[in-house]
């Protein structure tokens, strides 16, 4: 076993997690300021996080990353075409006047319909040369920044997994998965590797891990695991599935589907680090994301997960389907036999350590933030929260002009698709952007001075009787938006 | 390493499940002990059926008046079609909230009670002698036009028995007048005629929360209904969607001066869907039994209690208007302000807490692309 010193799993990953996340931080302080230990402990220590360090460069298969590229990039480039194809540009695009943003890229401009058609078409082209390795180094700066712009246009239509999705494009610009069974391993027979450093494939399993930990952690709340919400509102919606919707009635699938699928995400990933475990965790994630697949209108995210973690086998396995499809690899045979990292790009690993750890901790920001971050939504989004809650909102928003005391509701409908006011209604940022284009509205179409802007929000969190979110009665054309937390918003206890 | 790794977890864990903690009331049980079927058979065979059955007759009566009127030019039978017309509206508000099945395959409601009216367009066609009321966008017909017909265009009686007599466009006044209600006719007709074969039987089996399910389209029409009554029948002419500028000529039925009465009828037929309250007032299964079932509460009470008293509450606000409202907007604004209000504060009730606490969803909003 080659990591047998420093990692705890046969994937390698877990020597990250150990190692950098957990152990390196504790020996650092344990072994060298508490002074505690012998010298021979101390050396010990530190040979042995220099292993670590060794363990992730060490030369691995290609495959597993070759079967990534694929898979993504076809994935990608499926689901942009899938995006034109729906008549969603018009529809999410096209028909809004006024658009959503995140914080801190509020200069994103949205295009006109034509241009978000091109956006769209360059992802799907990038995605698609990715996917056959053809000018894979651009090919990856080009869908990573498209997927990206296009996510961040309107934040309306935020997902979990295009996150991913901008994330993992992120990664393979950084990640050699084009130097075999590519176009450009074939023009350029150069770049042609049979193996990469182990970093490589253990950053993606990573990250994977995060995900779905993330994910496990979030649904260890009251409402999932005690009153199985919201999968008992969602849940009996289908029960006209054949067989399986039977059982949908009762609320007691809604607890066991509820139970699963935390275990499910809190486990999967570590079981799939083990030979014993690894097929049979496999089959799991494929049963449990076909059936979410079935169950909701989620799009490509569970083909995302079914396909991504294939990574988690050895490259063996890999190596053998990819023999079987296209050869036994003629280019790769050729290839140098060192992958030994070129100077320079050795301090990747600790750049994408630095990464993993934004990854790791970013989504439990919301602990800064007082109240629920159900409720509040500060700190909600980028942190793996997917399914969590049902909510039904209602926003009505006034406008007076301070000079002649003269007060007007909005018709939210006049400036907002039913989209963007369902999600605008329960999300306090949007409520606050959507006030200031009023107040900017009413300014310029009126000619009101720095007019007043109130909104009466009720929300009502899965399954329960609704509650005012805001202050009904603080301008919110006066605020300004911030990471500070939003004190208009009314705590939920 | 195990250890570390459990360590780990374990600070994880312990970090999310003390932030995750619900201070907040118990969520409501989706699935209650409650016999959907008898409510939907009692909503269909009392109030329903029997509602469109009454605006069948009196849409029947209002055509054999208007040929009653066009045999015979005169005052008298002017007054006969016109109270014919005030009666069908009438017993229309009633049922203009079953905006499903056979009435939305005709599109029932926005083709028999669009307003207001653009005149311009319904003189337009009078004078070209033009007009095909089966054209996808033609929203300025129905009650409204008839409305403007039979009151508006001209300033006394007189003047209006002159567009049907010696009028030189008369012989298209009458053609105009006859083909709006062979339009409505035909139209409640198909809706009347598919509750009673075929989709009776469908309403009361369609079980179930999801959407398109009966209780879904129940709740969804309902709140639909109600949300006009606020914005159409009293936010727009009371001017609160337009900084307090009032709309008089935006009010519903605005030449016969009607709008009180029929906005009363409307708001009463709301309240009658929710209680289960039959055409023969009898109070049978509703949303009302429903939501006790559940045990849904709000603020310390039934939400039950609560939308119930807020019924009433702006019942009595809207007795309180006198038509015609297109007046009253201006010289009674405080009260027509009073009853927006007070039909408003149900709105919460009914379209967000109803729903959630039934655990259907609101979907004439829906996502237009995926969710996670």
């Amino acid at each position: 076993m080659i990591n047998k010193r420093c990692g705890w799993d046969e994937t390698g990953a877990g020597g990250w997690i150990v190692g950098l996340a957990l152990v390196g931080p504790f020996r650092f302080f344990g072994y060298f300021f508490l002074k505690k230990v012998t010298q021979y402990e101390k050396k010990n220590a530190i040979k042995k996080f220099v292993s670590c360090i060794q363990m992730i460069a060490s030369p691995k298969d290609i495959t597993p990353l070759i079967t990534f590229r694929v898979l993504f990039g076809g994935l990608m480039m499926v689901g942009a075409l899938r995006f034109m194809t729906n008549g969603w540009i018009e529809k999410l695009y096209g028909e809004p006047s006024f658009f959503f943003k995140f914080y801190g890229v509020e200069w994103v401009t949205v295009p006109s319909e034509i241009g978000i058609y091109w956006l769209y078409g360059a992802i799907a082209l990038s995605a698609g040369c990715i996917m056959i390795g053809f000018l894979y180094r651009i090919m990856t700066v080009v869908f990573f920044l498209t997927f990206t712009y296009a996510e961040l246009l309107d934040a309306t239509n935020y997902l979990n997994h295009y996150y991913l999705a901008c994330i993992l494009g992120l990664y393979l610009i950084f990640l050699p998965a084009h130097r075999a069974y590519s176009i450009d391993a074939h023009l350029w027979p150069k770049i042609r590797r049979a193996t990469v450093p182990a970093w490589t494939i253990q950053v993606l399993i990573l990250q994977l891990t995060l995900v779905y930990t993330w994910a496990g952690l979030n649904k260890l709340n009251g409402d999932w695991l005690f009153h199985a919400m919201p999968l008992a509102v969602w849940l009996p919606e289908h029960t006209d599935i054949p067989i399986l919707g039977y059982f949908f009635q009762f609320p007691e699938t809604a607890y066991l589907f509820s139970w699963i699928g935390a275990f499910y995400d809190l486990t999967v990933a570590y079981l799939l680090m083990y030979k014993k475990t690894r097929m049979w965790a496999y089959a799991a994630v494929v049963v449990f994301h076909l059936l979410t697949n079935l169950l909701f209108n989620i799009g490509l995210f569970p083909w995302i997960m079914i396909f991504s973690t294939l990574i988690f086998f050895p490259g063996e396995a890999h190596r053998k389907v990819w023999a079987k499809l296209l050869g036994a690899g003629a280019q790769v045979q050729k290839s140098s036999p060192t992958p030994s990292l070129k100077k320079g790009s050795q301090g990747f690993p600790v750049v994408l350590a630095g990464f993993l750890l934004f990854q790791l901790l970013f989504p439990l920001r919301h602990v800064l933030y007082p109240g629920n971050v159900l409720w509040t939504e500060e700190g909600y989004r980028f942190a793996w929260r997917v399914m969590l809650v049902e909510k039904v909102g209602q926003a009505t928003f006034y406008v007076q002009d301070p000079d002649t005391g003269r007060k007007s509701e909005v018709i939210n409908s006049h400036y907002l698709t039913t989209f963007q006011e369902k999600q605008m209604a329960i999300q306090p940022d949007f409520i606050l952007q959507y006030a200031h284009f009023l107040a900017d509205f009413y300014q310029r179409k009126h000619h009101i001075h720095n007019p007043i802007v109130t909104a009466d929000v009720f929300v009502a969190l899965n399954g329960r009787t609704s509650r005012r979110l805001i202050d009904p009665s603080v301008n919110l054309a006066v605020i300004k938006d911030g990471l500070w937390p939003k004190d208009f918003l009314i705590k939920y206890d | 390493m195990n250890k570390y790794f459990l360590l780990g977890l374990a600070t994880l864990l312990s970090f999310a499940s003390c932030k995750m903690d619900d201070g907040g009331s118990m969520p409501n049980d989706c699935s209650p002990n409650f016999d959907h079927q008898a409510m939907f058979r009692h909503m269909a065979d009392n109030l329903i059926i029997p509602n469109y059955q009454d605006l069948q007759g009196r849409v029947t009566l209002l055509s054999s008046r208007a040929d009653n009127f066009t045999n015979q030019l005169n005052g008298e039978s002017l007054h006969g079609l016109r109270m014919a017309w005030l009666e069908a509206y009438g017993v229309w508000q009633r049922v203009a909230q079953y905006e499903f099945g056979p009435a939305e395959e005709v599109l029932l409601r926005s083709s028999v009670n669009n307003f207001p009216l653009d005149t311009a367009v319904v003189n337009a066609q009078i004078q070209s002698g033009n007009h095909d009321f089966d054209l996808p966008d033609t929203y300025d017909k129905g009650f409204p036009a008839l409305d403007y017909l039979l009151y508006g265009i001209g300033e006394n009686d007189s003047v209006i028995l002159e567009k049907y007599t010696t009028n030189p466009l008369a012989a298209n006044y009458i053609t105009y007048l006859t083909d709006l209600i062979a339009d409505i006719k035909t139209r409640v007709d198909h809706t009347v005629t598919g509750w009673e074969s075929t989709y009776r039987d469908a309403f009361v089996q369609n079980t179930g929360i999801a959407a398109g399910s009966s209780l879904s389209l129940i709740i969804n029409n309902l709140n639909q209904h109600y949300e006009l009554i606020k914005r159409e029948k009293l936010g727009v002419p009371s001017g609160v969607l337009t900084l307090g500028f009032t709309n008089p000529d935006k009010v519903e039925a605005f030449y016969s001066g009607e709008s009180v009465r029929l906005a009363q009828v409307a708001l009463i037929a709301a309240e009658s869907w929710y209680l289960g309250r039959g055409a023969n007032s009898v109070n049978g299964l509703g949303l009302d039994d429903l939501l006790v079932e559940v045990g849904a509460m709000k603020d310390g009470q039934l939400l039950d209690a609560a939308i119930q008293a807020q019924f009433t509450t702006a019942i009595s606000a809207l007795n309180a208007l006198q038509d015609p409202l297109s007046d009253a907007v201006d010289n009674n604004a405080t009260a027509v302000q009073s009853a927006y209000n007070e039909v408003t504060k149900n709105l919460v009730n009914l379209k967000t807490d109803m729903p959630s606490v039934l655990c259907v969803s609101i979907t004439y909003i829906d996502n237009p692309s995926d969710s996670d």
